[in-house]
């Protein structure tokens, strides 16, 4: 499509957008080859040759990032952690923003009485706690991926309803679109061939920015313990540390899993910003 | 050239650096302001005019380059100026009018207050009452009940906002106002009213006035003299009588024969065929030479230079035939020749 | 269905809009008279001026005419079908039959859109032609518009193009469908002088050659006198005068045509313009003076002009004025 194109030859040019960039490709190619990069099962308990557990033991040149309590190896959890953290992040982002945009563009299109209602809901929605939200939602429906999924979702689409939705009140106003409407174009014509591309950039924005978010409420839930008990999240690692009451001895078990939630939050961050910054409309005519 | 100038320019090369390379915007151009005239600016968007008018008040964006020439105002050279030097001759001594001046006011403020902030900010010494004061007699001059001071911009319609924005540009009573298109947004009534106050102002404040604009008509009516500028250069300059009514560029003669007249005879509107010149790559000769219809082969290589004749300057290779140049203009045929061509 | 010799017949044309102002306890309902009471003709080949000063309602008269807005009040006919009536398919076949050229080619060419895409959007809105016949008609347009060679321009975005072949692409987006009805608001004021005569010129032999109907909305009587045969002076909603242009500008009738004509400066710098005939600005359309719309600025305002609002009267062949003044001797 022609707006990803454009989108990925706007962040080549920004050294913040390269990093960002960069950082997210990295987690990428983690993720996928993660069964081949993670030594051990993130689950197996380690035993030393003497066949004692090992328990809280300190990185070595064996386990990378030491182990848990239960002798587990921490490097191969916070590998195949990076999975859950990418499709969480990244499903949720793409539902977000494609919910998010099509419902702008429908309450900024028709305005009226269709928008007041929309946007009455969209304050509605401002007005819900974020995580205590997600906690009942996960607590009703049971804990699972899906689940986390469709509480980020069902959150987050208020942002990016909105903005696109101001996006389009301006939009809607340009001669080009009444140009359209004089030529007799429907109006679902005009929302999706005159009016969407020229929010597109803004929405590829918000898919950056929405995974970011995403993935740093994912690992909220799975710290506070609902997380999806079968995956191993980075989220989970930090409440399984909490919980042993490991965290201030064994500062190995805490800081990797850490350190991947804020630089892969980062990189969404990252990209965003900078492409909004660059890719802001108004710069880029005339 | 006398040194009564107020303002020289000689020779001036102001480029902006692009990745496709310099566009020479305003390109050679020499010019000489004399005390108490008004000055009309003509030329078609993206001719360089406005780029001309920001080099004199060092407005330009930092990808403008100077490369060569000088600016001198009132004696002084200051083509080297930084923009914090500029500061003490900004708006002091040359005020500007911008295109859109009318969203120059800031909504927030009373357009008094604004005033009085604009006088105070260069003459420390003024009180606010007298600032006030002066503020009110100049509100008067242009036209505008001095109790609407207290109003602010969103209580006055264009046209007024416009006149208090000419109003805040005279305050300081400027050696040089430059007006870049000061009512080319304004309808025809409130467009003559504005040309009028200009026109009193400049007779009552014995200053200099720069009127920069696409309509010759508005030059034709304020303006004692007039520059012609196309593609980055001067093409004539001379007094407006000369070269409204018998123009010797070939440019100046296809702008006046694609002027709509509303009161003489209904003459056939002849446009001059192609687009301006490319300023990256600009022809090697006379920039007007790819739309000229008497070009010759000397046009296509050696740049003209300024010659005078009678009382105005012209750089044109053919200026010796502008008379028999002037009648041949008046015929459509020569001019389409060029577009089929 | 009456016997319609117009292409384009309105008659008392209104529309008002409310609009509440005052405090929030204090709610009293304006209504803004945006257009009060427009009737005008256009016939085939023929293109008449409407001009005006900005706010007297001529671009509200001309989205009338396009059905782009409801009526409040009048009746609109296009080929003696009333436009208001339309619904569904009728409304897609009007939309097919009546163009509108913007002001700013700047802002009524999509972006997004290259040329090609341009032009073949309105094409495929109302399923014309296939692919190959699509194209066969893109290129003849575009050469008809004098975007010659036409494959070099065919991909070319609108940041890609002069200011006059923007307003080129934009003409002949409005002409591709071969419209009955075409609406220029200010076709050349954002363009060059120096390329404005080509622009207006290819308007005037389109519109002649495709037998259409136009309605040029512009503040420049200069330039209507060189595109329109017949010219209507709007003034705060209402016309005031309609005639030849010719002889509108030669004769002066209603004293609101004088001022205008006599406002405008011009390019002969011993010929001064004249502003003793119209004070101050034009009124809000809310606050319309009672009696005659213009007795507030008129200069040769009478006492009736206060109390009583003109009817029209005809002065010459094809000319009539809404003025007090011609009432009495002429009725």
């Amino acid at each position: 499509m022609n707006a990803v194109s454009e989108f990925f030859s706007v962040i080549r040019k920004d050294k913040v957008g390269m990093i960002g960039m960069i950082l997210f490709s990295f987690f990428l190619i983690i993720a996928l080859a993660a069964p081949y990069i993670a030594p051990f099962d993130p689950v197996e308990m380690q035993f030393n040759e003497l066949g004692k557990l090992e328990r809280l033991t300190p990185p070595n040149s064996t386990y990378l990032f030491g182990t848990t309590s239960m002798g587990r190896d921490i490097f191969s959890q916070v590998v195949m952690g990076s999975r859950v953290a990418i499709l969480v992040g990244v499903i949720s982002a793409v539902c977000v923003v494609f919910i998010g945009t099509n419902i702008g563009l429908i309450a900024g299109y028709y305005g009226g009485k269709v928008d007041n209602a929309i946007m009455r809901i969209v304050d509605i929605i401002y007005g819900i706690p974020f995580l205590p939200f997600a906690l009942i939602l996960v607590a009703v429906m049971g804990p699972g991926i899906i689940n986390i999924i469709i509480a980020i979702v069902l959150i987050t689409w208020r942002n990016t309803a909105r903005i696109i939705r101001s996006q389009v009140l301006s939009i809607k106003q340009r001669m080009f679109v009444e140009a359209a409407r004089i030529s007799g174009a429907s109006n679902f014509r005009i929302m999706y061939k005159y009016i969407a591309p020229n929010v597109m950039p803004l929405s590829l924005v918000y898919v950056a920015l929405s995974m970011g978010y995403g993935i740093m409420t994912e690992a909220s839930l799975s710290f506070l313990g609902y997380g999806d008990p079968t995956l191993p999240s980075w989220g989970k690692i930090l409440f399984e540390c909490y919980s042993s009451q490991a965290m201030f001895i064994a500062w190995w078990w805490m800081i990797p899993p850490g350190l991947a939630i804020l630089l892969l939050v980062l990189s969404g961050f990252l990209v965003g910003r900078s492409y909004e910054e660059i890719a802001n409309p108004r710069l880029k005519e005339r | 050239m006398t040194n009564s100038a107020i303002l020289q320019i000689d020779h001036l090369k102001m480029h902006f650096k692009t990745q496709a390379g310099y566009v020479r915007s305003v390109d050679d151009v020499s010019l000489s302001l004399p005390h108490n005239t008004n000055l009309g600016l003509v030329g078609e968007s993206g001719c360089g005019k406005t780029t001309l008018m920001k080099a004199l008040l060092k407005i330009l964006p930092p990808t403008c380059h100077h490369r060569g020439g000088s600016i001198t105002f009132d004696g002084t050279d200051i083509t080297d100026y930084s923009y914090k030097q500029m500061q003490a001759i900004r708006w002091n001594k040359i005020s500007m009018i911008s295109q859109s001046a009318m969203n120059a006011l800031d909504p927030a403020y009373r357009i008094g207050e604004q005033i009085v902030e604009t006088i105070r900010i260069h003459r420390r010494s003024v009180n606010k009452k007298a600032a006030w004061d002066h503020a009110a007699a100049y509100f008067e001059m242009v036209g505008i009940n001095p109790d609407r001071l207290k109003d602010y911009p969103h209580q006055f319609s264009g046209g007024m906002k416009q006149r208090a924005v000419i109003a805040m540009a005279m305050v300081l009573e400027p050696d040089i106002i430059i007006a870049d298109e000061p009512t080319t947004a304004l309808d025809v009534v409130i467009q003559a009213q504005i040309l009028e106050r200009l026109k009193l102002l400049q007779e009552k404040y014995r200053g200099s006035m720069i009127i920069v604009t696409h309509d010759i008509s508005v030059v034709a009516q304020t303006c004692s003299l007039v520059a012609v500028m196309y593609g980055g250069k001067l093409m004539e300059v001379g007094p407006v009588n000369q070269v409204l009514k018998s123009p010797n560029h070939p440019y100046a003669m296809g702008l006046k024969n694609a002027f709509p007249s509303l009161l003489g005879e209904k003459k056939s509107l002849i446009s001059i065929p192609g687009s301006p010149p490319d300023l990256i790559h600009p022809p090697t000769g006379c920039r007007f030479v790819e739309r000229c219809p008497f070009e010759t082969d000397k046009c296509r290589v050696q740049v003209p230079e300024m010659q005078p004749v009678d009382s105005s300057w012209t750089a044109c290779h053919r200026l010796s035939e502008a008379e028999a140049l002037r009648q041949e203009a008046e015929d459509e045929n020569i001019w389409l020749k060029k577009e089929t061509a | 269905m009456i016997e319609e010799n117009y292409a384009v017949r309105a008659v008392n044309l209104e529309k008002h809009f409310p609009v509440s102002s005052g405090g929030f306890f204090n709610r009293n309902q304006q209504v803004v008279k945006a257009v009060d009471g427009v009737s005008l003709e256009i016939s085939k080949a023929e293109t008449l001026g409407l001009a005006g000063e900005s706010g007297c309602g001529k671009t509200t008269t001309s989205k009338l005419l396009l059905n782009l807005y409801p009526l409040t009040g009048g009746k609109a006919y296009c080929n003696g079908v009333d436009i208001s009536t339309l619904k569904g398919k009728d409304l897609k076949s009007f939309r097919r039959n009546a163009q509108m050229i913007f002001q700013d080619p700047y802002e009524s060419l999509n972006p997004r859109f290259n040329v090609r895409v341009t032009l073949e959007e309105p094409l495929i809105i109302h399923k014309m032609g296939d692919e190959a016949e699509r194209h066969q008609r893109i290129i003849s347009i575009m050469n008809e518009v004098g975007l010659k060679p036409a494959e070099q321009f065919l991909e070319r975005f609108p940041h890609e193009l002069s200011g006059g072949q923007r307003q080129r692409v934009a003409i002949a987006r409005a002409l591709i469908l071969e419209p009955d009805f075409l609406i220029a608001d200010e076709p050349v004021s954002m363009l060059d002088l120096s390329i404005r005569a080509g622009i207006l010129k290819l308007l005037q032999k389109l519109i002649e050659k495709k037998q259409i109907a136009g309605l040029c909305v512009s503040h420049d009587l200069s330039l209507l006198r060189y595109l329109c045969k017949r010219t209507a002076i709007m003034y705060l909603g209402r016309i005031v005068e309609t005639g030849p242009t010719e002889s509108l500008i030669q004769k002066r009738y209603h004293p609101y045509t004088e001022a205008l004509l006599d406002a405008v400066p011009h390019p002969d710098p011993d010929k001064k313009y004249c502003l003793d005939k119209i004070k101050g600005e034009i009124p809000s359309a809310s606050n319309i003076p009672e009696g005659c719309r213009f007795s507030s600025r008129c200069f040769k305002a009478m006492e009736i002009c206060f109390h009583q609002p003109p009817r029209p009267v005809v002065v010459d062949e094809n000319h009539w004025v809404e003025c007090h003044l011609y009432m009495s001797n002429r009725s």
